[in-house]
């Protein structure tokens, strides 16, 4: 049988006041899956993402975080158990990488007390897992776009959750350093166990390291299934609305997608 | 130009000694400051006692001013958000005034702080109601709100002032400037009280604060009720600026000052931004006000006048600074 789902959503509908942006989705995802949310921008990618972190309530239907609806937990419980990668990070602040990393521990900390060494060793890992030990004393804002997305990521580690959810995390990064966050997430997604929903424009990058994908349209789900199943020409050239040519790369398997330019003119009489 | 978080750990380390020493050196300052020794002589005692009163009303609203500006800061994510320029003084004032003029000194001492503290609360909300936007507060739409607000609860409290008794008039107007006179000791004891409880309230919140610096979305993410979480600190911001305006009237950039040069020396970790601010607005203001009387006696300077001439030029180079530099 299946695994039980760490997410499950039924009949969820969700947006912003007066507009509806999710409709009616149903899906459960197990624990130990790598999703990728892909879809054309405003395909309710983003909104999904941040109803599965709680910032947004369901209109109508639910969300369970391990049988659990998500916006019936306290903020702090959720905290520790779902993390939220943000696509930029807006930081008005002098504060060290190891400070940062240390907000990640907020859920489990109160008042005065100080780090434990239950708290220190977290932070520990977190630096580990992203590299960034080195750079633990270094300024936030001395580091480069790719090293802050590394640092937010490690924040997020440091709170230990079993869900972790990242939005857009390879945008404005080039490929070197899109491919390596990837490598990372996936690694922590191998080693760790940790359940990874992202989301992104990038389909190589969503072939290459999901293991599921949801292919959204219009919010709701045009397709869902293994890279294999999702990343073909027909459906992604209607939800896109451009079209596109995936080809497998004889040696590798890799799939990877090609966007195609209509021929022009001739393409029009076509 | 940015230090490494050892350095910052002991920057706190040199102004946890240093602080302390330059506010009890604050005795000195003032007529007489050439011969120090004299203010121990026995014909002098008046002196001296009046000096410690003085100097300890000049570290409680320092420090009180300065650490509330430096919460403003951050929760309204705004590096130029300040008791004063956001118009909280000036609410405070008018909500003390009107308790003087309303005879509720008479009831209680604990209701000057209190009514000032109705005002500085209500003018906290309506400017930054006035103010925000879906990022935070922009710096510039902030202080226009903040300024306006002050003008207006300032004039209300001219208008108070024009019809109190004449004999209270100049007690008032000096009032205004900002004076660290200590009129009623048992108000300042009271004052004393609200404010460390405070502070120390705030202490507890440091891990809060420092979430805080992520954005309200981001705090939420690691397990604040954003909301609540921003009420609880604003409020003690406000207890404390209001407190500090109930007895000393209404003194300007104090609290933009010492949180600033706070940060610079000891980073944006709260943990740490709070004591530094603490001490060095405390610090800080004491020297403002023994230099004000010291400068040109037998002319006494009075100290809103001396926070304004250094905290203006301030102020307006901040203005001119991009916001990703003011805040690393």
């Amino acid at each position: 049988m299946n695994p039980s789902p760490i997410l499950q959503a039924d009949g969820l509908s969700a947006g912003y006041p007066g507009r509806d942006v999710l409709h009616d989705l149903s899906f459960s995802i197990a624990s130990g899956e790598m999703v990728g949310l892909i879809g054309p921008n405003g395909a309710g990618k983003t909104t999904l993402l941040r109803v599965m972190a709680g910032d947004i309530a369901p209109g109508t239907g639910t969300m369970r975080f391990q049988a659990e609806p998500i916006s019936s937990l306290s903020h702090r419980a959720r905290a520790r158990s779902i993390a939220y990668v943000p696509p930029t990070l807006d930081l008005m602040s002098a504060m060290s990488v190891a400070e940062f990393v240390a907000l990640g521990r907020t859920p489990y900390l109160e008042g005065w007390r100080r780090l434990g060494s239950g708290d220190k060793e977290a932070i520990e890992r977190a630096l580990h897992a992203t590299d960034l030990a080195s750079f633990a004393g270094r300024n936030m804002h001395e580091l480069s776009e790719g090293e802050k997305h590394r640092a937010m990521i490690a924040l997020g580690l440091a709170q230990e959750p079993e869900l972790l959810l990242l939005d857009e995390p390879t945008a404005h990064l080039d490929i070197k350093h899109a491919w390596q966050i990837m490598e990372l997430i996936h690694d922590l997604h191998s080693s760790d166990s940790v359940t990874i929903v992202i989301t992104t424009h990038d389909l190589n990058i969503a072939s290459e390291f999901c293991t599921r994908l949801f292919l959204m349209d219009q919010g709701r789900l045009a397709a869902t299934g293994v890279p294999g199943d999702v990343l073909k020409d027909e459906p992604l050239s209607n939800v896109y609305d451009y079209p596109v040519r995936v080809v497998v790369d004889a040696d590798t398997g890799a799939r990877r997608v090609f966007p195609q330019r209509p021929q022009w003119p001739a393409g029009r009489k076509s | 130009m940015s230090l490494t978080e050892k350095k910052r750990r002991r920057n706190l380390i040199y102004l946890l000694v240093l602080c302390p020493v330059l506010i009890a050196a604050g005795v000195f300052l003032g007529d007489g400051w050439r011969e120090p020794w004299t203010l121990f002589h026995a014909d002098r005692a008046g002196i001296l006692e009046i000096r410690l009163w003085r100097v300890a009303l000049g570290a409680l609203v320092g420090g009180s001013l300065a650490v509330s500006g430096a919460v403003l800061q951050t929760v309204l994510r705004n590096p130029l958000a300040e008791p004063y320029v956001l118009g909280l003084s000036a609410g405070a004032g008018l909500g003390t005034a009107l308790c003087i003029v309303l005879g509720g000194l008479a009831v209680s001492a604990a209701l000057l702080p209190l009514s000032g503290f109705l005002g500085a609360a209500l003018s906290l909300l309506i400017v930054y109601q006035l103010a925000r936007t879906a990022r935070g507060t922009t710096p510039h739409t902030l202080i226009l709100a903040g300024v306006v607000w002050g003008a207006i609860t300032g004039s209300v409290l001219m208008f108070l002032v024009t019809q109190s008794s004449t004999e209270g008039l100049h007690a008032i107007l000096w009032w205004l400037l900002g004076d660290l006179q200590v009129y009623d000791v048992h108000l300042v004891k009271v004052v004393a009280v609200i404010n460390l409880l405070a502070v120390l309230a705030l202490s507890w919140h440091a891990r809060t604060l420092n979430a805080l610096l992520l954005g309200d979305e981001g705090a939420g993410h690691v397990g604040l009720h954003p909301e609540r979480s921003k009420v609880i600190v604003l409020s003690l911001a406000a207890v404390l600026a209001a407190s500090a305006v109930s007895v000393s009237g209404i003194i300007s950039f104090v609290g933009l000052i010492a949180p600033h040069a706070a940060r610079g020396l000891v980073g944006s970790n709260h943990q740490r931004l709070l004591p530094a601010s603490a001490l060095g607005g405390a610090a800080f203001l004491v020297w403002a006000d023994g230099i004000g009387r010291g400068l040109l006696f037998p002319v006494e300077i009075p100290v809103g006048v001396l926070t304004a001439l250094i905290g203006g030029p301030f102020f307006l180079i901040l203005l001119r600074k991009r916001q990703r530099e003011i805040w690393s």
